[in-house]
């Protein structure tokens, strides 16, 4: 379908944007890659008065070196993502998991900004950035905020921008070269939505995991740490068998949906076999 | 798709059962709601329905169709339409009143069928959104 009539801004710079954003009101909406909210328009879904297109703030690109982070801007596309060694060296987690989204001609549109300020918890990249204690940065009419991940994320497609402000990026604390990180997805079809997905990182030392992190997508209206499995995993034996017995409680903080694609025991138990999985490959056994 | 909320007011159930049945009264409590006319047990009006960047609004009729003081049930039946798409909503929503001394359980059951895109959502975010609205429309502020 050809979306309803709205009318569109391209401003050049990010305080220009987050005017045009404020004076658009509650119906206003940004743009970047579009490759989530151009279906809902399409579909009739979504009806904003006005879209604001932020695909010329250049200053919102990239991977940025800060030290003991690494701040990456919300235009930052997967696919860039993917290819990035900042990203690879210091949080590959996020690009284990960019690389699970649709398909190639996707990743080269979707931003990180957009995936996240979405806020589908059947999309992959918020329960990463949950199980990596990322901050997301955002300028508003009243300024410039951070916001930790386990308070951005509120409710189904809600998070906890004000009405005029734009999240401008992502920034991740970097993991030392001790943590294995794994993205585990289950989907009927290669580029269809996870079912469940689950993001795992664990940090080894002397045959032990030492420190384990889990954050679950589509396990709940938002990403879900799992915290009882993370305190279970900590101190566990690097093996199979100890790390599924500590997945056993992944799902203890979930509330999963049910849909067409499973019910909630259905997800519960996948959720447990997965952070099984993902545990062992992100503790290398 | 059948779904079950239930709230507690902090009035007594024959007090409760004169504002809720009051339709120009309470539906200004209802987010979304806007009410175009009352004829009668007949009530037309649109309900603004947000999630996110989605924005649905139906626009239709609603009747009562069993006033029961006695057992201090309510029922009502709605059915509306997309007002900027082709989708459709009808449900019946049938409310019982229970005293807790001084207080009102209200428990409210609905059976809902929606046709079209938003279809596509599923039960688990109708349940999540059927209880912001309700949790909202109970709120005393």
């Amino acid at each position: 379908m050809i979306p309803a009539k709205f009318d569109y801004a391209r401003p050049s710079s990010l305080d220009e944007a987050v005017r045009a954003l404020a004076d658009g009101g509650e119906d206003a909406k940004v743009i970047a890659g579009g490759q989530s909210l151009l279906p809902l328009l399409r579909l009739r879904l979504a009806f904003p008065d006005l879209l604001v297109d932020i695909g010329r703030l250049n200053e919102l690109r990239g991977v940025h070196d800060e030290g003991a982070t690494l701040w990456i801007g919300a235009l930052t596309t997967h696919d860039q993502v993917l290819h990035d060694p900042l990203i690879a060296e210091h949080c590959g987690l996020l690009a284990a998991a960019a690389a699970t989204v649709a398909d190639p001609a996707v990743r080269h549109r979707a931003t990180l900004g957009g995936s996240l300020s979405h806020a589908d918890p059947a999309a992959d990249l918020p329960a990463v950035a949950a199980a990596l204690d990322a901050t997301i940065t955002a300028r508003g009419p009243a300024g410039d905020r951070e916001i930790a991940a386990a308070d951005f994320f509120v409710d189904y497609l809600t998070t906890s921008l004000a009405p005029g402000e734009i999240l401008t990026g992502f920034r991740v604390p970097k993991l030392g070269a001790d943590w294995g990180y794994h993205y585990e997805k289950f989907h009927r079809t290669a580029q269809a939505w996870a079912i469940v997905g689950v993001a795992a990182l664990a940090r080894r030392s002397n045959g032990h995991v030492a420190e384990a992190r889990i954050g679950l997508t589509n396990m709940g209206t938002v990403p879900v740490r799992a915290r009882a499995a993370e305190q279970a995993a900590a101190g566990a034996e690097a093996s199979r068998s100890a790390l599924r017995s500590a997945a056993e409680l992944a799902d203890a903080e979930s509330q999963p949906p049910s849909d067409l694609h499973g019910a909630p025991d259905y997800r519960r138990h996948l959720a447990r076999v997965l952070t099984g999985r993902a545990l062992a490959a992100a503790s290398r056994v | 798709m059948e779904l079950e909320h239930s709230f507690t007011i902090p009035v007594p159930p024959e007090q409760a059962w004169e504002v809720l049945l009051d339709v120009e009264r309470v539906a200004p409590c209802m987010p979304g709601a806007t009410i175009d006319a009352v004829d009668g047990d007949v009530i037309s009006g649109r309900i603004k329905v947000k999630v996110g960047p989605i924005a649905l609004t139906y626009a239709g009729t609603a009747r009562f169709t069993e006033k029961d003081e006695r057992s201090r049930t309510v029922s009502l039946e709605a059915s509306g339409k997309e007002t900027r798409g082709t989708g459709t909503a009808s449900a019946t929503v049938r409310s019982t009143l229970q005293d807790l001394g001084g207080q009102t359980r209200v428990t409210v059951h609905t059976t809902m069928n929606i046709t079209g895109r938003p279809a596509q959502f599923g039960r688990g975010v109708m349940v999540e959104v059927g209880s912001k609205i309700i949790e909202k429309f109970a709120q005393l502020d």
